[in-house]
């Protein structure tokens, strides 16, 4: 009797200990779809020691700073990003850098497992990096960037437009050639007005206004790829004419 | 000769033909190259000189396609993090 109850003990355990193990490398896994930390808080049971619970949280840290540091490259190499943009990026991948460095240093400096944990919610809570920041930055660059593509057709719709005035083509082809331009034309002032005002609807949102600021970065998404796609077909028209012009 | 006079104005007549052909893509190139003076230029006169040269539309074309490219992997980025959620870094 008391071998089997032994067995089932050592049974569950090796189960929760399972189950412990996947679950760390999906819950904090910045891909993988798991719910709110909050509906998760610490149990009495404290199913790792405080020893493991900071190595987790370090962890959980190293790996955001991680992105961080690869949104940080991005926004420094970008050419797209206006410079009050850019700056105000930058102002804010280093706070949260500093934040999360500091975070950890309180983390590893707890002394209980309670306190371990809640700290260690505070890296998901108070940074949102994977959910919030790190789309918002690429967000920023893509819709930065739509704009700078709209001011490079401004400069090619008038030497698109001299090619026809010039070109020798006979004048149907001309005429076709000028009914891509006024497409093409239509196309970059459709992208301009979805992309308007973009960067300005995310740049400053806040890991304090999660989960209800989501819908902006949502709604960002959908006018970033509306433009992207009036800019893909601007770009064909430019590739007709060019083809209808001989050039 | 007659013969050395004719070889020797045939020489020079195609000297002064690449010259001017010289002459002309030069300045051609250097008009392509700046996009407020075709524009300036193009209601004007349609004549030859004024159109910009096809390089600096293909400069401008190549701009845009790594523009765009450069666009496209920003999207892709930022819908990884909308497709994301934050679980519990203890566990």
């Amino acid at each position: 009797m008391n071998t089997r109850l032994i067995t089932r003990g050592v049974a569950a355990l090796t189960l929760s200990a399972g189950l412990g193990l996947a679950g760390s490398v999906a819950v904090d896994a910045d891909t993988a779809p798991v719910p709110s930390p909050s509906a998760t808080p610490a149990t009495t049971g404290h199913p790792v020691t405080l020893a493991i619970l900071k190595a987790r949280c370090n962890a959980a840290v190293q790996r955001r700073l991680g992105t961080l540091g690869a949104d940080d490259t991005f926004v420094e190499d970008s050419v797209a990003l206006t410079g009050a943009d850019q700056s105000k990026l930058e102002g804010q991948i280093s706070a949260d850098q500093q934040g999360l460095t500091a975070l950890d240093q309180t983390i590893q400096g707890d002394t209980t497992w309670t306190q371990a944990h809640a700290d260690c919610l505070l890296i998901v809570t108070d940074y949102r990096v994977y959910v919030l920041e790190n789309p918002k930055i690429h967000e920023v660059i893509a819709a930065d960037g739509i704009t700078k593509v709209d001011g490079t057709f401004e400069t090619l719709i008038p030497e698109l437009q001299a090619l026809i005035n010039n070109s020798s083509e006979p004048p149907s082809v001309k005429a076709q050639a000028q009914t891509d331009l006024n497409d093409l034309t239509s196309k970059v002032n459709a992208s301009r007005t979805s992309i308007s005002g973009v960067s300005a609807s995310v740049i400053n949102l806040e890991p304090s206004g999660w989960p209800g600021n989501e819908v902006n970065l949502k709604s960002a998404a959908q006018n970033i790829k509306t433009a992207r796609t009036d800019l893909e077909g601007a770009r064909t028209d430019a590739n007709d004419i060019l083809e209808l012009l001989g050039e | 000769m007659t013969h050395l006079t004719a070889l020797r104005n045939g020489v020079l007549c195609g000297v002064a033909i690449v010259a001017v052909a010289g002459c002309g893509a030069r300045l051609t190139g250097s008009q392509g190259s700046s996009g407020s003076a075709v524009v300036s230029s193009a209601g004007a006169s349609p004549s030859a000189a004024a159109s910009p040269g096809s390089s600096a539309v293909d400069q401008q074309v190549q701009n845009i396609d790594n523009q765009l490219s450069t666009i496209d992997g920003q999207i892709d980025a930022a819908d990884s993090g909308l497709n994301t959620s934050e679980g519990d870094p203890s566990q």
